[in-house]
């Protein structure tokens, strides 16, 4: 197992949900690469719930470097994570659209303003 | 519009309202009133209750507008003081107030998804663009719990910084994130619905 296909497995791996053969390859490799080792250990000190309370922060740029990175690195190796972060800011995206109508005043609000206008 | 002009604009406007001139009062109602209104409407879920808002603030701002101080634009303030009007509304109306939780992603005890989130695929912003689709974001706007589409209002659609979004709500300032967020999580489950409902099937 090269180090591509060791990081497509490192989400289910971490989760607990690998096994049989593919989780045997990738230990085996794991056991080989310090890299892979460490991006392990960096998706396993944060969680999906982690990363989906923090997402605003992150998405805003708030979030401290080291956090950050821990995150990338989550990402990296969560599908799952990462289909949430897209949707979670089509959401933003689509309540801005949604709500950029311009709206006219109503004829008669004006005048009501007008009026009261006067007479105060 | 470049911001040299804006302000040239204004302090023409603002010299002919001190003036007490009668058209440039009719200018600014017409020209600020439209977005008032539909920004006091979502806040407030009927015309009447938003053209209340709007009088209300428009009185108030005519009042005060010999302080106007000018470090914002005249639309801005304005905007500004609809929106606190439409506050003070709200929270005369104590509307009943329901819960987020349901709305959150569930998750397991290792802190993983407890169901995986669908992909929403890669035309998804085309497709909740589209007018109908518009409608239906706005009904689930609608759907968050109070405080939620509040937040969530003046974040993203009135563009309020998370300090600005605090002093409005008279909350913390980490409060006022916690919201907003939820408020987002809470509107993406309920878009989840739409966008993976086989709507445009």
């Amino acid at each position: 197992m090269n180090c591509d296909e060791a990081r497509t497995h490192t989400c289910s791996y971490i989760k607990g949900d690998l096994a049989g053969e593919a989780k045997a390859q990738l230990e085996a490799h794991l056991g080989e690469c310090a890299d892979c080792t460490r991006f392990v250990a960096l998706g396993r000190s944060t969680s999906c719930k982690d990363l989906a309370d923090f997402l605003s922060e992150y998405l805003e740029g708030t979030l401290p470097g080291a956090q950050r990175a821990v995150f990338e690195s989550h990402l990296a190796a969560c599908p799952p994570c990462v289909d949430y972060m897209r949707s979670f800011e089509a959401t933003i995206r689509a309540g801005k659209q949604a709500c950029s109508t311009e709206a006219r005043i109503p004829e008669r609000l004006v005048q009501a303003i007008l009026k009261a206008r006067k007479q105060t | 519009m470049s911001d040299a002009t804006a302000v040239s604009d204004d302090s023409d406007l603002l010299a002919r309202l001190r003036a007490g001139e009668d058209e440039a009062y009719e200018q600014i109602v017409r020209l600020y009133g439209g977005r008032m209104f539909a920004a006091t409407r979502r806040i407030l879920g009927s015309d009447e209750d938003a053209a209340e808002a709007v009088q209300e603030a428009f009185l108030s701002a005519f009042k005060a507008i010999d302080r106007f101080q000018g470090d914002s634009k005249v639309g801005t303030w304005l905007h500004r003081i609809a929106i606190n009007a439409a506050l003070m509304r709200l929270r005369k109306l104590k509307r009943r107030e329901g819960s987020i939780e349901d709305l959150l992603p569930a998750y397991t005890e290792n802190g993983g998804f407890a169901a995986m989130p669908d992909p929403w695929g890669e035309d998804v912003d085309a497709r909740l663009l589209r007018e109908e689709a518009r409608d239906q974001v706005r009904a689930r706007i609608d759907e968050l719990p109070e405080n939620y589409r509040v937040a969530l209002l003046l974040r993203d659609i009135e563009g309020y910084t998370n300090d600005e979004l605090a002093q409005a709500l008279g909350v913390t300032v980490n409060a006022a994130k916690i919201r907003v967020h939820r408020a987002r999580q809470a509107l993406r489950t309920l878009l989840d619905s739409y966008v993976n409902g086989g709507v445009d099937a």
